[in-house]
């Protein structure tokens, strides 16, 4: 049993409290009495209660127990599970130093980590992520010879039909990094060569399975792609809800498909390119579709009160950089979403793996990942610091779940039943 | 202060309501204090030798005999209330002291507004008899000097009473009558010198129960002796039921003395107090 505030379980010192007050109420009063004779007849029948315990003694610090342990809200095991979704972006950018020596991502890994009952979450070779960044020239595999041919890449092999959901290194060559795209089976080399010298892999995690009936999945679009946005139900009772913080690709949202995860395929069109005409994160304008965003789609991505902090954007080379700040958020009652740091750039494409397990209800505190002095990409200008709406502090709300609600329910009328046996014992008494 | 202006209105309205009951057995009242003093009763005659008071000499019997012959009369008979006093210090609890004081004050002064002689006694001291109305502070007086004692001792009180004399006797007992056998002798005392012996059973409502702390330590007002306990329903339930019996016990004590037993406490109010210990 863990407790959500067990700061309130200081209210157990007031048992011994109780206690000292009981003693102090019990102490003998001294009275003079205009003769004894009548309690000599008492006398005999006084010595046992000495040793009894008192009964309202034990009622008082019966409900002081029952309303701390409420008030501390406790959670029992296997009533508090709720899934964590963790986005961690395994960009280049997360290879930044932080202070203590370590990268960003090493850092916000080691967070996920401490997620009480993280048993299972899909990590992202961090080999990859280090190689992805040191090496001049990637070799794709790609799965789906579309995503990658004729769009500018050398593509050298042709990928096994399929959906790019997992990424692994295959084989450093020299100067070049052979990378394999994982399909629904193991990763296949094909022969690819992506001549260009910088390389965009995006990586869609299968999520299905493992979740309980009642279980809410809410998946949140990240970009602008509206391919991405398909989700699955893995289950006749999983409910599935997709988001979009794209206005115009809320009509592409589907449900149903087979595959949960993001996939990318449209990453890859070359004349779909991001252009920022304002400088400003108020307004964005992409060409080679017939979509205007409009202002604020990354102005903080907002999720029930919480944001995901600073989004720049630079007017002219298509720069959109996304530099988020650890955010923890309830979404409803079942669902925490954890964000952290991420680099969100259309010429280094932020490598997001999707981390779903699940976990104690607890209170998850995830130190932001911050402060890291990252190389920005060429163009970024950093505007941490300034004074925007979105830089708040971070919302620390907190929502009960049906069952952690019930029990203190229950805890409580516990309290108020002792109670009431304690005012019918003041009242014999 | 004992005797204070409420007190002085309880007596007025005491003295109207003796008055109406009186009017209501046409004069001949059957209160024990309802007995005039100074009253002579023809007792005969006799020869007239020198030195008798002529106002004394029969002259309807000289008509008659013409002889000199004078009437005799008894000694003047007179009524007595004697006021017992248990001042020990258990009366001095719950304010039974000052009520026992009260009550037989205005006791005293119906017994004066009725011709009685009156006199207080307790264990430290007694009054002599103090008779008319207009002496009743002289009474008050009494009643405040009787010297407050830590014992009971009301035999010996009883003892310090002074001489009863003829005439209709009438004796009040103020007292907790926590002593048994002491109170018995006393009553059995009295008994042998007043026609009426009445006992005023001082006990406040508050002593018959037990009090509401869990735990007391009990000093004993007159011998000092101290006892711890601790009190649960058990305890005071069995407090209460022998605090029943010891009143139900003084019941029987006073009857088997043929004495009447009347019940005051601290708090009542006076009049209803003097009531029930005179009718």
């Amino acid at each position: 049993m863990s407790f959500t505030w067990p700061l309130a379980l200081l209210g157990l010192v007031l048992i011994p409290l109780l206690i000292l007050l009981d003693r102090w109420r019990r102490r003998p009063r001294a009275r003079v009495w205009p003769s004894l004779q009548l309690w000599r007849a008492v006398e005999g029948l006084d010595a046992p209660s000495k040793r009894r315990v008192q009964p309202l003694l034990l009622y008082e610090c019966a409900a002081v127990l029952l309303l701390a342990l409420a008030a501390a809200g406790p959670v029992v095991s296997g009533a508090e599970e709720t899934e964590i979704i963790v986005l961690v972006d395994v960009g280049p950018h997360m290879q930044a130093r932080l202070k203590d020596g370590r990268t960003a991502l090493e850092a916000t890994l080691a967070e996920v980590e401490k997620i009480p009952g993280n048993k299972r979450h899909i990590d992202v070779d961090r080999d990859l992520v280090a190689a992805a960044t040191s090496f001049d020239e990637h070799v794709i595999l790609a799965t789906n010879r579309p995503d990658v041919e004729g769009k500018g890449y050398t593509v050298v092999g042709r990928a096994v039909d399929g959906h790019n959901v997992g990424i692994d290194v295959v084989e450093v060559k020299g100067d070049r990094l052979w990378f394999a795209l994982a399909t629904d089976g193991p990763p296949r080399e094909v022969d690819v060569q992506v001549g260009d010298r910088r390389v965009t892999v995006r990586t869609g995690i299968p999520v299905e399975g493992e979740f309980s009936g009642g279980t809410t999945i809410r998946i949140l679009d990240l970009d602008n792609y509206g391919h991405d946005n398909e989700c699955k139900l893995s289950r006749p009772r999983l409910k599935v809800i997709c988001e979009t913080d794209s206005p115009f690709l809320k009509h592409a949202l589907r449900v149903g498909v087979p595959i949960l995860g993001l996939k990318d395929r449209s990453r890859f069109e070359p004349d779909l390119v991001i252009v920022t005409t304002g400088g400003e994160p108020t307004g964005y304008v992409v060409h080679g579709t017939d979509c205007v965003a409009s202002p604020g789609i990354f102005d903080g991505l907002v999720l029930d009160g919480c944001h995901w902090g600073d989004a720049r954007s630079r007017e002219g080379d298509g720069l959109l950089s996304y530099k988020g700040r650890a955010l923890v958020a309830w979404d409803d009652e079942r669902t925490l979403w954890l964000g952290l740091p991420v680099h969100f750039d259309w010429d280094e494409h932020a490598t997001l793996a999707i981390f779903i397990d699940r976990v104690k209800r607890t209170r998850v505190k995830l130190p932001l990942v911050g402060d890291a002095t990252c190389d920005p990409a060429p163009g970024f200008v950093d505007t941490r610091g300034v004074d925007r709406p979105w830089n708040g502090p971070m919302p620390t709300g907190r929502k009960t779940t049906t069952d952690e609600s019930s029990l203190a329910w229950i805890l409580a009328a516990l309290a108020v039943a002792v109670l009431a046996l304690y005012a019918r014992a003041m009242l014999r008494a | 202060m004992l005797f204070d202006a409420e007190f002085r209105r309880s007596l007025e309205v005491l003295k109207r309501l003796v008055a109406r009951a009186l009017a209501g057995r046409g004069g001949a009242g059957r209160s024990p204090l309802r007995e005039r003093g100074g009253r002579v009763e023809f007792a005969g005659h006799r020869a007239y030798v020198a030195g008798d008071d002529v106002g004394n000499i029969d002259w309807n019997a000289y008509a008659r005999l013409e002889a000199l012959v004078v009437k005799e009369f008894e000694a003047p008979r007179e009524a007595h209330l004697l006021l017992v006093l248990d001042r020990s210090g258990s009366m001095e609890c719950f304010s039974k002291d000052r009520t026992a004081l009260r009550v037989a004050a205005a006791l005293g002064w119906l017994g004066l507004a009725a011709g009685a002689r009156v006199a207080c006694t307790a264990r430290g001291g007694a009054s002599r008899w103090i008779s008319a109305r207009e002496r009743f502070p002289e009474l008050l007086e009494a009643l405040e000097r009787t010297p407050q004692d830590g014992a009971a001792d009301l035999p010996q009180a009883v003892e310090r009473a002074p001489t009863i004399g003829t005439g209709r006797r009438t004796a009040v007992v103020f007292s907790d009558l926590y002593e048994a056998e002491p109170a018995a002798r006393a009553l059995a005392a009295l008994r042998r010198r007043a026609s009426t012996v009445i006992c005023a059973h001082v006990l406040a409502p508050d002593e018959l129960k037990a009090p509401a702390e869990p735990a007391l330590l009990l000093k004993d007002a007159e011998s000092g002796a101290v006892l711890q306990l601790e009190l649960d329903t058990r305890a005071r339930a069995a407090f209460q039921r022998e605090a029943e019996r010891f009143v139900k016990d003084r019941e029987a004590l006073a009857a088997k003395h043929g004495a009447r037993l009347a019940r005051i406490a601290p708090g009542d109010d006076l009049v209803a107090a003097v009531e029930r210990i005179v009718t």
